[in-house]
């Protein structure tokens, strides 16, 4: 888990995709529907108290927030719905379906090079075969094993033929 | 020699034995009785006798036999005919066979040199015809061998080329079809860490500046 540095919120790791900053946002927005409610309720009422996830929970813990405090819900809120709307996002496309284990690799990888506040959508092309294909904004990252192969193609050639003059 | 050639031959024939006798015989008579008046009366008178009575002598009876001869002579002299015409016939029928024999074989001989001369000249027709037709079967299958050699090379050239243009993906394809089911995405981090490394710079001006 990263800290708060210079007052900046911190995204944790466990959450990398946009569903996941949506669900924050839900939960977030249950716990402030909660306390305008208890500021209105009587005493001897029942209260349902609302659940939180283990994503706000590992946001919370990270950014060392007291939801119960208003500022701190609202900048939480503020910095969620923030990300909701302008989040720097990339899309990456691998041929099997990654591990959470690896998909936390990544996410490390990308907010420590990248961005701190990247999130990521996940997609699924079979014929990638072995690399992965990144989709930013405005620009389309190869980084296949066709791509490579197409890149090194007159390696590919040199062997190809070798093999085939040996074999002859 | 023809019938009518031998009918003819033999009316010449009885014509000169009428003939002799009838000028052969009265001479001698004549003469004879020439000799006789010399030598005695008695024949002389027997002579005149005879002379006189000569139409008595050459009677009916002699006349007979005389016609009896002449038939006889001329019966042989017809047999000699047929005889010689038989052999004449006989020795012609031979010569005329040795002749059509000799004719015939002389044809028959021509007309198989003929033929075998037909035969020469087309069996050589047909030798330089199939001659020809195996050269010209020898030219096709060299022209046939030249364009399939061709054809061959064209199209090893088009699928190298096509295997060259698609190579990229005809590896994938087969990498994908051997060892699709076994990848792991663990393994392959470290490969896409560096990538992304080295395009980390153009990833972050797009997520930077790009709208």
């Amino acid at each position: 888990m990263e800290h708060r540095e210079n007052g900046a919120l911190q995204l944790p790791y466990s959450i990398i995709t946009l569903a996941n900053v949506n669900r924050v946002v839900r939960e977030l927005q249950a716990i402030d529907d909660f306390l305008s409610e208890a500021s209105l309720r009587q005493g001897g009422t029942p209260v349902n108290l609302p659940r939180t996830g283990q994503l706000l929970t590992d946001f919370i813990d990270m950014n060392k927030l007291n939801l119960l405090q208003k500022n701190d819900l609202a900048m939480a809120q503020n910095f969620m719905v923030s990300l909701q709307k302008r989040a720097p996002t990339i899309h990456i496309s691998f041929s099997v379906e990654p591990t959470a284990v690896f998909i936390n690799k990544l996410i490390i990888w990308l907010r420590q090079n990248i961005h701190p506040a990247l999130l990521l959508r996940i997609g699924l092309e079979p014929n990638l075969i072995v690399g992965c294909v990144v989709r930013t904004n405005n620009k389309e990252f190869d980084f296949s094993l066709k791509k490579h192969l197409a890149q090194h193609r007159a390696i590919l050639r040199k062997l190809l033929f070798e093999s085939l003059e040996a074999k002859a | 020699m023809t019938l009518w050639e031998l009918i003819a031959a033999a009316v010449v024939i009885i014509a000169l034995g009428i003939l002799t006798v009838l000028v052969f015989f009265p001479s001698s008579s004549t003469s004879k009785k020439k000799h006789k008046k010399g030598k005695q009366p008695a024949e002389a008178d027997l002579n005149e006798a005879v002379g006189e009575n000569i139409l008595h002598i050459f009677d009916d009876r002699y006349r007979e036999e005389l016609k009896n001869r002449g038939r006889l002579q001329f019966q042989e002299v017809l047999t000699q005919n047929a005889m010689f015409l038989q052999q004449d016939l006989r020795l012609t029928a031979s010569q005329l066979n040795e002749y059509v024999q000799g004719e015939i074989s002389k044809k028959l001989q021509e007309e198989f040199a003929k033929y075998d001369q037909a035969i020469d000249d087309a069996k050589n027709i047909a030798l330089s015809s199939i001659q020809k037709i195996n050269k010209a079967i020898e030219e096709g299958r060299q022209i046939l061998d030249q364009q399939i050699e061709k054809e061959l090379a064209q199209s090893k050239q088009r699928i190298i080329q096509h295997f060259e243009a698609n190579m990229a993906e005809i590896v994938n394809h087969y990498i994908l079809t051997a060892i699709g089911g076994q990848i792991d995405l663990n393994s392959q981090l470290e490969f896409i860490l560096a990538d992304l490394e080295a395009n980390k710079k153009a990833i972050i001006e797009d997520i930077t500046n790009g709208a």
